[in-house]
């Protein structure tokens, strides 16, 4: 009771000082916007890091950590505009567009304190070149690489090659030490060798993750944080408890549910939507009997309805999708609308097709991931109509992504992120058999689209490009390997200590600006 | 002993027996009504609702309970009373069902074993050792895996484990039974070994497998529920009450909670009433010795 006139008082004044002296106010708040250092930051995932050997994985779980702990030549802008310096300082094409020189950084380390020289950037690049390396395609125009002096690299192309720089800035070309720094690959996953901002402290694998500041980093005053921890927590619901509730900040999938309620909760938590180059497909699996069919596949397609899955699985959360290619990207074709929902056009491909009456199937959808079994049920129920029964088949996440790597499935779902800037990678990465993921898990086959894709990337014009990806784009629209369901923004919920955190568009999470307040 | 020693011996407790005997059939009425009216709300399960419980209406998910949908609806716009009667309808029934032939399985091989002893016991013992050295669930969910998801792999996963505790409580009985002296009056009768084991061995040892059978029901649901709970158990559209727990769950946290605590309740409701029966029907059985 005693106390209570106090503290009336010191608010009243306090209210005074701000109101009369605003240049202190002012201070107060620009304090606010200056980084802090220090902090432990824990992001919830969930899916687990796999591997953290640069030149192996496809899986944004493991890239998007790889890409905190390794640098590149180049790194993409955060809106996906175009490249910018990061190992290198600076870089040339030849005149005969075959030859592009880059300058590398002096003074930068590995953390082991090795320096980083043109030696390791050879090295690095061929390992990725390499046929065993699912990114190979994205290295496959280079012809040599050489090394006139310690800070410069030569990279020939075999053919006039323009996403060359785009190519520079995507993890699988991150630079790790000549010859692994004497480890075997399978070592070096586990004990990675980098120069980024982070440095591999601990890991459980299918647990948690912590990496702490690298001391030795190049940009001077960076990262703020003292570490992170990516922690694997499947459950959604867990996820977003303990951002609430402070134990970690970042949750890097909220359910599309809880958006409205967390955004309303009025608390600590912010939820944030960044532009993404994410586009959600239905993979079919072309191989399989029926599904070779092309009938059989644009039945598939005209069933579903693509503003259903935007309403009830993202919650009005991203839009409808049409050609294959995302909307941030330059070579989106918007005029092409994918297979309108139609029973009808649904049922007339499919009397064309070999199997007119229907036929059972699987789909499958990895366990825990509720907005697959949502899709999944409600495709289930519409191509039901059809005659079309299909089973619905609950896999470990790992179990069915290693399922759909195999080409071991009928149906099941999948998504793609660019990596680069360029649409090189993705225009591949969905469209081509050698594109790293065998036409998004379709493995579809098409020489004249692979043509397309190759003649383009000789192409600097971009406008020229623009042409052939858009052919490109129809012909993959008229086969229909797969179904794009939906083009979605990256949401985050993050606590509201946390500042700087903006993902770029090709889907890093940039921690190295990210700093968090008191 | 002699009559008066037994006198002597219900005198004391007696007052207490009668009263804690009427409070275990107190246990008992209760467990029946609770599952009396759970199984009837499952066999009516038509008739309670006008709604298929997998039929999707996108222009009214998740709604809340009102006269139109009773508990509401799910985020595929199905209604949730619905899907709980019938989800309630293939959980009792295959749990049910899952009993019964590890039951007349376990009860066979355990009375075979019990009577006749010697290496057919010792085979069929360490068979049951075997499978009892894995952990109940390991085994289940490996074997669901191998045979994939659906009805007929739970019922064959349940089966192939859950004969052993049958086999192993009958083997008990017989072994007591085999040497007493209408056994021997049996064989000296000439009466055949078939017709000694299963009419007049069975009968006689069969009584403690029932009472465990139904704690047994009891234990199939959690094993049901969880697979499903999974996703490898009951395969979707199917309404189940584990795979309604999954899908509701990801909605908790939007403030959706009745699509998880509903059918988690349903579960609870049931399993308790089972429990009470179960208890019941020992402390009865017990009793009457």
């Amino acid at each position: 009771m005693k106390a209570s006139p106090i503290g009336s008082c010191l608010l009243g004044l306090a209210a005074g000082v701000a109101m009369s002296v605003s240049p202190l106010a002012f201070s107060a708040a620009s304090a606010q916007d200056t980084p802090v250092r220090g902090g432990n930051l824990v992001m919830l995932r969930a899916e687990q890091l796999r591997t953290l050997l640069p030149s192996q994985p496809t899986d944004n779980a493991s890239i998007w950590v790889i890409e905190e702990v390794f640098d590149t030549l180049l790194l993409p802008k955060a809106d996906g505009t175009g490249v910018v310096p990061d190992l290198a300082t600076s870089w040339t094409q030849s005149s005969n567009g075959l030859e592009w020189t880059f300058h590398l950084r002096h003074g930068v380390t590995f953390t082991n304190g090795q320096p980083l020289t043109s030696k390791d950037v050879k090295f690095s690049i061929e390992q990725t070149a390499k046929p065993s390396s699912p990114f190979a395609f994205i290295d496959a125009s280079i012809a040599k690489i050489t090394t006139p002096d310690p800070y410069t690299v030569v990279i020939t192309t075999k053919k006039p090659f323009a996403p060359l720089p785009s190519d520079m800035a995507i993890f699988a070309n991150s630079i790790v030490p000549y010859n692994y720094a004497g480890m075997k690959p399978a070592d070096f996953a586990k004990h990675p060798i980098g120069s980024g901002p982070f440095m591999l402290k601990s890991w459980t694998p299918g647990v948690e993750a912590t990496f702490d500041r690298n001391p030795h980093y190049w940009r001077k005053g960076l990262p703020y944080l003292n570490s992170i921890t990516f922690k694997t927590v499947a459950d959604s619901n867990t996820r977003a408890n303990e951002v609430q509730g402070g134990q970690a900040q970042i949750d890097e999938f909220p359910a599309y549910s809880s958006i409205s309620a967390l955004q309303n909760s009025g608390g600590s938590v912010k939820v944030g939507t960044f532009p993404s180059s994410r586009v959600d497909f239905l993979s079919i699996n072309n191989t399989k009997k029926p599904f070779d069919n092309v009938d059989v596949r644009r039945a598939i397609a005209s069933a579903i309805n693509k503003n259903t899955l935007v309403k009830v699985v993202l919650f009005g959360h991203g839009t409808p999708a049409g050609a294959y290619m995302s909307p941030s990207s330059w070579s989106f074709d918007k005029s092409i609308k994918g297979y309108p929902y139609d029973m009808k056009a649904a049922k007339a491909y499919l009397k064309k097709s070999p199997v007119p009456n229907g036929f059972s199937g699987t789909i499958m959808v990895a366990s825990g991931n509720s907005d697959q079994q949502t899709m999944a049920q409600i495709i289930q129920a519409s191509v039901a109509k059809l005659g079309i029964k299909l089973t619905i088949q609950t896999l470990d996440p790992s179990a069915a992504y290693e399922a759909l790597q195999n080409g071991n499935y009928e149906i099941g779902f999948g998504y793609d992120t660019t990596d680069i800037v360029d649409p090189d990678e993705i225009i591949r990465f969905v469209g081509s058999y050698e594109g790293g993921s065998h036409s998004l898990y379709s493995f579809y086959k098409n020489k004249q689209i692979d043509e397309w894709i190759n003649k383009a990337a000789m192409l600097n014009d971009q406008a020229a490009r623009q042409k052939l990806y858009f052919k490109v784009e129809e012909q993959w629209n008229k086969d229909s390997p797969d179904v794009p369901l939906f083009y979605t923004p990256e949401v985050y919920a993050y606590s509201g200590n946390v500042h700087g955190f903006h993902p770029f568009v090709t889907g890093n999470y940039g921690l190295v600006n990210v700093w968090m307040s008191k | 002993m002699t009559e008066a020693s037994q006198i002597t011996e219900r005198v004391g407790p007696m007052m207490r027996t009668s009263r804690s005997g009427r409070r275990r059939n107190q246990h008992l009425n209760f467990g029946v009504a609770i599952v009396g009216i759970v199984v009837m709300m499952a066999i009516f399960a038509p008739l309670l609702t006008r709604y298929s419980p997998i039929d999707q209406d996108f222009s009214a998910t998740l709604q809340g309970p009102s006269w139109t949908h009773l508990l509401g609806t799910d985020n595929l716009g199905r209604d949730l009373w619905s899907r709980i009667l019938y989800g309630g309808r293939i959980d009792l029934f295959l749990a049910t069902v899952a009993v019964a032939a590890p039951l007349v399985i376990g009860t066979a091989v355990g009375a075979l074993s019990g009577y006749f002893g010697g290496w057919f016991d010792v085979i069929v013992m360490r068979i049951a050792d075997i499978v009892v050295a894995f952990p109940f669930y390991v085994l289940v969910i490996s074997l669901v895996f191998i045979f994939g998801n659906g009805v007929g792999s739970i019922f064959a996963a349940i089966s192939i484990v859950s004969w052993v505790a049958y086999a192993r409580i009958v083997r008990a009985e017989a072994l007591v039974i085999r040497s007493t002296d209408f056994m021997d009056a049996l064989r000296v009768g000439g009466i055949g070994t078939v017709r000694i084991v299963f009419r007049h061995l069975v009968p006689n040892v069969v009584s403690q497998a029932i009472v465990y059978a139904m704690s047994d029901i009891v234990a199939n649901i959690g094993v049901i529920v969880t697979l499903s709970y999974f996703g490898m158990g009951i395969v979707p559209p199917t309404p189940d009450w584990g795979s309604m727990m999954a899908d509701g769950q990801p909605f908790f946290v939007g403030g959706y909670y009745g699509l998880m605590v509903i059918p988690a309740l349903a579960v609870i409701v049931t399993s308790f009433g089972l429990s009470l029966i179960g208890d019941g029907l020992a402390n009865v059985l017990r009793v009457k010795r």
